[in-house]
């Protein structure tokens, strides 16, 4: 048995159940014994038996043996450097780890730069990915329920009747069903239209989950073109068969619980408010996107100019300005839009 | 004579807190960048290295507090506590009557809870070796965080200082240092004259502020708003910015009020404690404490909450080194309660689960 040199540790030794403090003195050896020892008293035992606390900055370190003892000290170099060299078991602990990372600077930074990447990952691919299987695997009972709810809530809140003529609301109708029979999906999803008015939300197309497409007075008016109806069909009926719908209430109420469970004891929901819109108008965009692509493609195929896109976007601009900077936007920008539309016919 | 060697005999000991900014700053930094990375999971971690770094700063008598507990137990609690969440918000979608019983469930739990999580951080925190226990029944807890609150609407609100009169003693008064009771004695009037002062002081302060910020800031102001509500399709930017100005200046006064409130308390309740023999005294200063106060809150907000652990540090050494104990008890011979005693209440009533429930 040899003694190490340097290898005393001045401390604290209180006997089980009293706050009565000894001085003492912890002496290791290479074979992993122990000795503490105060004015009157010796303990010797093996360093196995010993519950080490984990290191903290240079907060005291409680040591307790088997029997209750236990002894404190605040010499946390000596301590750590007993570990290293007679317990190399206890060295490579989550703990000392973490007061690694602690007590480095560059660890830090190198830590906040892998966290960036690896949330900017998350928020781009993973959580996306997880939600687009999940809205999939949506049985189509479901999604009848959440349009059938939607559709209740918005004639309570928003619509009345059309005001539309008889021989309109035919038409419309005949070239919808023109319309859906050119979609292959037209069996997987229950692709009906209703006509509704409404002063509050003014020209406006879109599509439920389960394939409901809702059209205000104000928009029909504004269609000059069957085609110019196709479009828009296209770009909503990409909506229903992307499950953008499902996708999006999934999308959002996702990421509120996880950054509640994250945050939701350091910070107000109201700071990471602002944030989540961000992430999540992003989301949207990018369906908006698909949807834009979608369109594109089904005129390409059934050979339908782009300008017809165009020529309603701009006639619905005029009506219904709308000026929001890209970042807080649902929405590609115009410009962005349009152009693809009318790069159809090149 | 007499009182002479009384006087000699009592030794007035102060606390101190010797945390540093630079050493927190980082701890806590880890802590929120490992709470994101693992989805949460690392929030327990987190709180024991906070507690560690925090009790093991609080020096009395040359000698720091400690933290013991194990983050497993912290981590289980809260998954408990989740999971009781997630079942409960599920609940309201698919069944009424699940969900009605999940609600009237909660009242027996809270005092469970609350009970529970007194006793935890007790048996965790220790002072030269002793633990502190909490012994407070489960019957009492129910009757002081649920029960009592049935007085609210039969008496206007009146009996709500009582209320927290009375959360406080049950609290104080079931804890025990080793086998050191300890002791509330505090007087009920004291939340009253809180109450009535802190309002009191929050009108005053913002028909301070309003009274020299409104003629100085914008004598048109009046003008503005009355145009302005006329014409409310264009709002004025001016009249945003004044409104929200004034907005300010109220939440400041309102600030300045539950400043005093909390101040107050602590000062008046902390002095009211025994542990065994030695009374306990606080003595905050109410101009110092509002300026650290605001300037904390005006930190943080501005450094978009990097300064949070500047803050905490600056506020616990203020608040430790304003508190002191007269000793009449020798702190080196206090002895730790019986574990057969800790065990016979610890099992009664559902038993302590020796887990961290909540968050």
């Amino acid at each position: 048995m040899t003694l190490i040199s340097g290898s005393n540790i001045k401390g604290t030794l209180y006997n089980k159940g009293i706050s009565t403090p000894h001085a003492a003195t912890l002496y290791y050896f290479d074979n992993g014994d122990i000795i503490i020892e105060t004015e009157s008293t010796t303990k010797k035992l093996h360093i196995s038996y010993l519950t080490i606390s984990p290191r903290v900055a240079n907060t005291q370190r409680q040591i307790t043996m088997p029997d209750g003892d236990m002894f404190t000290t605040k010499d946390n170099n000596a301590v750590d450097a007993m570990i290293a060299k007679i317990s190399p078991k206890q060295k490579n602990t989550v703990h000392s780890l973490l007061y690694y990372l602690e007590s480095h600077v560059t660890a830090i930074v190198a830590l906040i730069a892998v966290s960036i990447i690896i949330v900017f990952i998350f928020i781009k691919f993973i959580f996306p990915a997880i939600v687009t299987h999940i809205a999939f695997s949506v049985p189509t009972s479901t999604l009848h329920l959440i349009s059938e709810k939607t559709i209740e809530y918005l004639d309570k809140q928003f619509f009345t009747q059309t005001q539309l003529p008889q021989t309109r609301i035919h038409t419309i109708k005949t070239q919808f069903k023109e319309f859906i029979a050119t979609i292959p999906e037209k069996n997987k999803y229950t692709f009906t239209l209703y006509f509704r008015h409404s002063n509050l939300i003014g020209p406006n197309a879109f599509a439920l989950p389960d394939g409901t497409f809702i059209i205000t007075d104000d928009f029909v008016t504004l269609i000059q073109h069957k085609h110019e109806l196709f479009t828009i069909l296209a770009h909503e009926t990409a909506h229903v068969v992307y499950r953008h719908g499902v996708r999006n209430i999934l999308l959002n109420s996702g990421l509120l619980v996880i950054a509640i469970a994250i945050f939701g004891d350091v910070v107000s929901t109201t700071t990471i408010g602002l944030p989540l819109l961000l992430i999540h108008n992003g989301y949207s965009r990018e369906f908006e996107r698909q949807a834009d692509s979608f369109a594109i493609d089904y005129c390409k195929k059934h050979h339908i100019s782009g300008k017809h896109f165009v020529n309603l976007y701009k006639r619905l601009q005029q009506k219904a300005p709308v000026n929001v900077p890209s970042l807080l936007s649902t929405h590609p920008s115009d410009e962005e839009r349009l152009a693809s539309f009318m790069a159809i016919e090149k | 004579m007499e009182s002479i060697a009384n006087v000699s005999s009592t030794k007035i000991l102060p606390f101190s807190f010797t945390g540093k900014t630079s050493e927190y700053f980082k701890i806590w930094i880890v802590n929120g960048l490992l709470t994101v990375l693992t989805l949460g999971i690392y929030s327990a971690w987190a709180k024991v290295r906070t507690n560690r770094y925090m009790y093991g700063n609080i020096y009395l008598d040359n000698e720091p507090f400690a933290y013991t507990a194990m983050p497993v137990n912290i981590l289980k609690g809260r998954l408990l506590a989740l999971g009781f969440f997630v079942v409960y918000s599920l609940s309201g979608q698919y069944s009424q009557t699940l969900y009605i019983i999940l609600t009237l469930s909660l009242l027996p739990i809270i005092p469970w809870v609350i009970v529970n999580s007194l006793r935890f951080r007790g048996k965790y925190t220790l002072y030269k070796n002793i633990p502190f226990i909490f012994k407070g029944d489960y019957l009492d807890a129910f009757k002081y965080f649920i029960l009592i609150y049935i007085w609210v609407p039969l008496t206007l609100g009146i009996i709500i200082p009582y209320i927290y009169y009375k959360q406080k003693e049950y609290i104080i008064n079931n804890l025990y240092f080793g086998i050191l009771p300890i002791k509330y004695k505090g007087k009920a009037s004291i939340f009253y004259i809180a109450f009535i002062a802190a309002t009191i002081i929050t009108m005053l302060s913002a028909g301070v502020i309003l009274g020299i910020a409104i003629p100085l800031g914008s004598s048109g102001f009046f003008e503005l708003l009355k145009k302005n509500i006329e014409n409310t399709a264009s709002i004025d930017a001016s009249i945003v910015a004044t409104i929200f100005g004034i907005y300010a200046l109220l939440i400041i006064s309102f600030f300045i009020g539950s400043a005093f409130y909390k101040i107050f308390i602590l000062n008046n309740v902390i002095s009211s404690i025994y542990c065994g023999q030695s009374k306990l005294s606080c003595s905050m200063d109410y101009i110092k404490y509002i300026s650290i106060f605001l300037t904390n809150a005006l930190a943080i907000l501005f450094s978009l909450g990097l300064a949070i652990p500047w803050a905490r540090i600056r506020y616990n050494k203020y608040f430790y080194s304003s508190i002191s104990i007269s000793l009449e008890n020798n702190l080196d011979d206090i002895t730790s309660m019986d574990e057969k005693e800790i065990k016979s209440f610890a099992e009664e009533l559902g038993g302590f689960l020796d887990l961290d429930i909540g968050f």
